[in-house]
C-alpha cells in the first residue's frame, strides 16, 4: 500500500517529499542518547512531534511537556507547539536540557 | 500579628563604640516588605545617604533573612545583604545560602546590622542571643577556609556557621566577596566593606527553634515539597548550573573571548557532562537542600592536579567562555582561588577578559600587566587571578573594577563589558534581548537574577521571539517582581516552583508559616521591592542614562551562530526601555513616581 502511494505520486510528476533533520543532541541529551548527532531522513513534510517521535523511538528519550528543549533552526519552539509546527524539509533540531533558572 | 516565621527582632552592633542593642522590626515592614531583601533595602533608604562613602565608618551591612529562613522546609539557607558597593559606588543587594543565615534565627534574631568601624581587627560571635566581640588579629589576612576554622575553635563550636571576609578584602579589592562557609554574598565587594569596619567574621550557633502557626500542616507540607524539589531538579543535581553551558553557546549566547562571539569553540570540554565525567567528586548542599545542585571537583593531572572547588555556570563562563580557556582544571583552580582569597568570580573572570582583550590588541603590554595574558591560556589566568587576590603589581589594578579603571584606562572603556559598574553575566544580549533590558534596569547593576532572567520565557512561552523587543519591558518587569518576593522568603531560587513560589503564587506555605494570608499580595512586594530599590537609586543620581549597555552590545553584530548579525540598537533598547519604564510607573527618565509612604502605605517612624 505504501509503495503504491509513493509510485503514485511519482507518476503524477510530483516527486517524493523527504525531510532531512540533522539532530544534534546537546549536553545531558548526547548522555542520554549516546550520540552527539545524527541525521534522520522522514517522508513527507513533516512536525516537530513527528520527528521527536522518531528519536524516541530510536533513542529511548521521552519528550512531554517540560521534559527537553527543543530548538529547530536554532529556535525554541515551546511543547505546545510540537503538534503543528511543521518544519522546512532540510533542519537542524536540537535537542537540549530543560532551562529552569539563572 | 504574626504567628511565626519572625523573631521580630534585629540585632545592631555599633563597632566604633563596641555597642550592642536588640531593636523591634515594625511589623508593617514585614507586611509590606516581607523580610529578606524587601527589608534590608528599607533600612538601606532610612540610613545610607547618597554622599556615604562606601569604605567609610558610616556605610554599613544589613543582612536579613526571610521568613522561611532555617525552617524545616526545602532550602530555608537563603539570607540577604545591601549596603553601598565598593565596586559600583551605589546600593547594592545580594543573597547568599550557607548556614549563617538559619543560625541568626536560632539565635533569635531576623537581621544583623554591623555600623561603623571598629579599633582593631575583630571577629563576632553571636551565641544563641549573647554577642561577644573578640580579636580577629591571629587571622587577619588568612585566606578564609583557613580563617575559618580558626574562628570555629576560638568559637568553641565546630558546628558553627561562620562567614569571612577574605585577603582581597583586607587588602582593598573593590571585588571582594564575603564568603559564607563554601557559599558566598559573591557581588558587589560586600567583603570590602566588611573588612573596612575591621571586621573579619561573624559566627553564629543557635539552639532555639523558630515558630510556626501551623507546624502540623507545614509538616506534611515540607515533606511533599522535599520530594518535588528532588524530581523536578534532578538534572540540577546531576550536572549543576553547569548544565547551560553548551546549551548556551549552542545557542549562539555563549559570552566569549570577552564578549566578542556568542559561540565558543571550545565548549566541549567545559560543559557539564565533560566536567561530569572527567573532575567531580560529590554533590554539596546548602542547609536543607535536597537538591545539592553543587557539583565538588578535582583537577586529577596536569599543571592544577588536586585543585578543588565547586564551580558553577556563571564561574564556568567567566573564566571559561569569556577568557577562552577551555582546561576546565584552570577553571576549578581559578574558582578555588578566589574563594580563598575572597573575589567574585564573575566579576574576576569578566575583568581578566577584559585584560586580555587589551592585551592582544596592544593597549595593555607585557610589561604593564607583568604577564603575557592571552585569551585561552589558562595558566596566566590563573597567575592573573593569584595576582588580583593578593593585590599585587597590575593585579591590585584590575581588583578594583570597572569604574575604577574606566577612570584610570580611558582608552580601553569599549572593551568593558558591565551596567552601572557591575560585570555582565554569562548571557549574551545580543541573543536574547530580554537579558540586555534586564541588565541594564537591574538594580544593582547588570545581573540576570536580580535584573530577570528572561532566557526560558524567550525561548519557550512561544509569546515571544527572542530577537525582538515588543513585549520585553513587560516581561521583564514582571521576572524581576517573581525574583524579588523571592528574594525576601530565605529560600533558594531553584527550588521556589515546588513550593508555589512563581510568578502566579499558589499555596499557602506562607500561612501555615506567619498566619497572614501573604501569598496573594506577593507580586505586589516584588514590584515593591523594585521601586524602593528605584529609589534609593535615584537619590544616588541614577537617571535613564545610566540603564544603557556599553558600545559593543548596541553597536557590533555577533560574528556567527544562531545570533549571527544581532546587534541590540539603542533605538531598539529605547523601545524596550520605554515600555519597561512606562510597566513600571515610572516617568521616561525613569524616575518613580511614588515615595516611600506611598509604598508603605502609612508612615513609618
Ligand atoms: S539548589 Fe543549589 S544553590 Fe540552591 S540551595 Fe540547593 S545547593 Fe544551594
Amino acid at each position: 500500500m505504501e509503495n503504491r502511494k509513493k509510485t503514485c505520486q511519482i507518476y503524477l510528476g510530483k516527486p517524493l517529499i523527504k525531510t532531512t533533520v540533522t539532530v544534534r543532541y546537546v549536553g545531558m541529551s548526547s548522555v542520554y542518547s549516546g550520540v552527539r548527532e545524527e541525521q534522520l531522513e522522514l517522508e513527507g513534510r513533516v512536525t516537530v512531534r513527528d520527528i521527536l517521535n522518531v528519536i524516541s523511538g530510536k533513542r529511548g528519550l521521552i519528550f512531554s511537556e517540560g521534559s527537553w528543549l527543543v530548538l529547530v533552526n536554532g529556535n525554541g519552539v515551546p511543547a505546545s507547539q510540537w503538534p503543528e509546527y511543521r518544519t522546512n524539509i532540510d533542519v537542524e533540531l536540537s535537542i537540549l536540557p530543560m532551562l529552569s533558572g539563572g | 500579628m504574626y504567628q511565626g516565621g519572625y523573631t521580630g527582632i534585629l540585632l545592631r552592633i555599633d563597632l566604633t563604640n563596641s555597642k550592642v542593642t536588640r531593636e523591634q522590626v515594625p511589623p508593617v515592614v514585614y507586611r509590606k516588605l516581607l523580610g529578606g531583601r524587601g527589608v534590608a533595602a528599607y533600612y538601606y533608604y532610612r540610613e545610607i545617604g547618597a554622599d556615604v562613602n562606601p569604605t567609610s565608618a558610616d556605610n554599613k551591612l544589613f543582612f536579613f533573612t526571610g521568613p522561611l529562613t532555617g525552617l524545616k522546609l526545602p532550602s530555608t539557607t537563603k539570607f540577604q545583604m545591601a549596603t553601598k558597593s565598593p565596586e559600583t559606588g551605589r546600593y547594592l543587594c545580594s543573597n547568599s545560602g550557607g548556614n549563617l543565615g538559619p543560625h541568626l534565627k536560632f539565635c533569635g534574631f531576623d537581621g544583623l546590622i554591623l555600623e561603623g568601624r571598629a579599633k582593631r581587627p575583630t571577629s563576632i560571635f553571636i551565641r544563641d542571643g549573647q554577642v561577644e566581640l573578640v580579636s580577629a588579629s591571629e587571622y587577619w589576612l588568612d585566606t578564609n577556609f583557613v580563617a575559618g576554622e580558626k574562628v570555629r575553635s576560638q568559637f568553641g563550636e565546630k558546628k558553627a556557621a561562620v562567614m569571612t571576609a577574605g585577603p582581597a578584602a583586607v587588602k582593598g579589592a573593590n571585588i571582594s566577596c564575603i564568603m559564607v562557609g563554601d557559599r558566598s554574598f559573591g557581588r558587589g565587594g560586600g567583603g570590602l566593606v566588611m573588612a573596612s569596619k575591621n571586621i573579619k567574621a561573624v559566627a553564629a550557633y543557635g539552639t532555639g527553634s523558630i515558630p510556626v502557626a501551623q507546624p502540623e500542616q507545614l509538616a506534611d507540607f515540607a515533606s511533599l515539597a522535599i520530594k518535588s524539589a528532588r524530581e523536578s531538579k534532578k538534572s540540577h543535581t546531576r550536572f549543576g548550573t553547569a548544565q547551560y553551558t553548551d546549551v548556551m553557546s549552542e545557542l549562539g549566547c555563549y559570552p566569549s573571548y570577552n564578549f566578542q562571539t556568542g559561540v565558543f569553540d571550545e565548549v566541549e570540554t567545559i560543559s557539564a557532562s565533560h566536567m561530569v565525567q572527567h573532575y567531580k567528586i560529590k554533590n554539596a548542599a546548602c542547609y536543607r537542600c535536597p537538591v545539592a545542585c553543587a557539583q565538588l571537583c578535582e583537577v586529577p593531572e596536569g599543571l592544577f592536579r588536586g585543585a578543588k572547588s565547586d564551580p558553577e555556570y556563571e564561574t564556568i563562563g567567566a573564566f571559561g567562555g569569556q577568557c577562552g580557556v577551555s582546561d576546565f582544571g584552570a577553571i576549578i583552580r581559578a574558582n578555588q582561588l578566589c574563594d580563598e582569597y575572597g573575589l567574585d568570580t564573575m566579576s574576576c573572570g569578566t575583568i581578566i577578559a577584559y585584560a586580555m582583550e587589551c592585551y592582544e590588541r596592544g593597549l595593555f603590554t607585557e610589561d604593564l600587566l607583568g604577564m603575557k595574558l592571552p585569551f585561552g591560556n589558562g595558566e596566566a589566568m590563573v597567575a592573573m587571578v593569584r595576582k588580583m587576590g593578593e593585590m599585587e603589581g597590575f593585579g591590585a589594578e584590575l581588583a578594583k573594577g570597572f569604574l575604577y579603571l574606566q577612570q584610570k584606562y580611558p582608552d580601553t572603556e569599549y572593551f568593558m563589558m558591565h551596567a552601572k559598574g557591575m560585570p555582565f553575566a554569562a548571557y549574551e544580549p545580543r541573543g536574547f534581548f530580554g537579558i540586555g533590558l534586564s541588565y541594564g534596569t537591574s538594580s544593582r547593576g547588570a545581573c540576570h537574577n536580580v535584573g530577570g532572567w528572561t532566557i526560558r520565557d524567550e525561548l519557550l512561552s512561544g509569546k515571544y521571539d527572542r530577537f525582538a523587543v515588543e513585549g520585553k519591558g513587560i516581561l521583564v518587569k514582571n521576572i524581576q517582581d517573581t525574583r524579588g518576593y523571592i528574594d525576601c522568603l530565605g529560600i533558594c531560587t531553584v527550588v521556589r516552583s515546588s513550593m508555589g513560589f512563581t510568578d502566579v503564587p499558589t499555596g499557602n506555605v506562607l500561612e501555615m508559616v506567619t498566619g497572614v494570608d501573604f501569598t496573594p499580595h506577593l507580586m505586589e512586594i516584588g514590584e515593591r521591592v523594585y521601586n524602593l530599590e528605584r529609589l534609593i537609586l535615584e537619590r544616588e543620581g541614577i537617571t535613564r542614562k545610566n540603564d544603557y549597555l556599553p558600545q559593543r552590545i548596541m553597536t557590533e553584530p555577533l560574528p556567527e551562530g544562531p545570533a549571527q548579525g544581532r546587534v541590540l540598537t539603542r533605538e531598539l533598547y529605547d523601545r524596550m526601555l520605554d515600555e519597561y519604564y512606562r510597566a513600571r510607573g515610572w516617568d521616561m527618565d525613569g524616575k518613580p513616581q511614588k515615595n516611600l509612604s506611598d509604598l508603605l502605605g502609612e508612615t513609618i517612624d
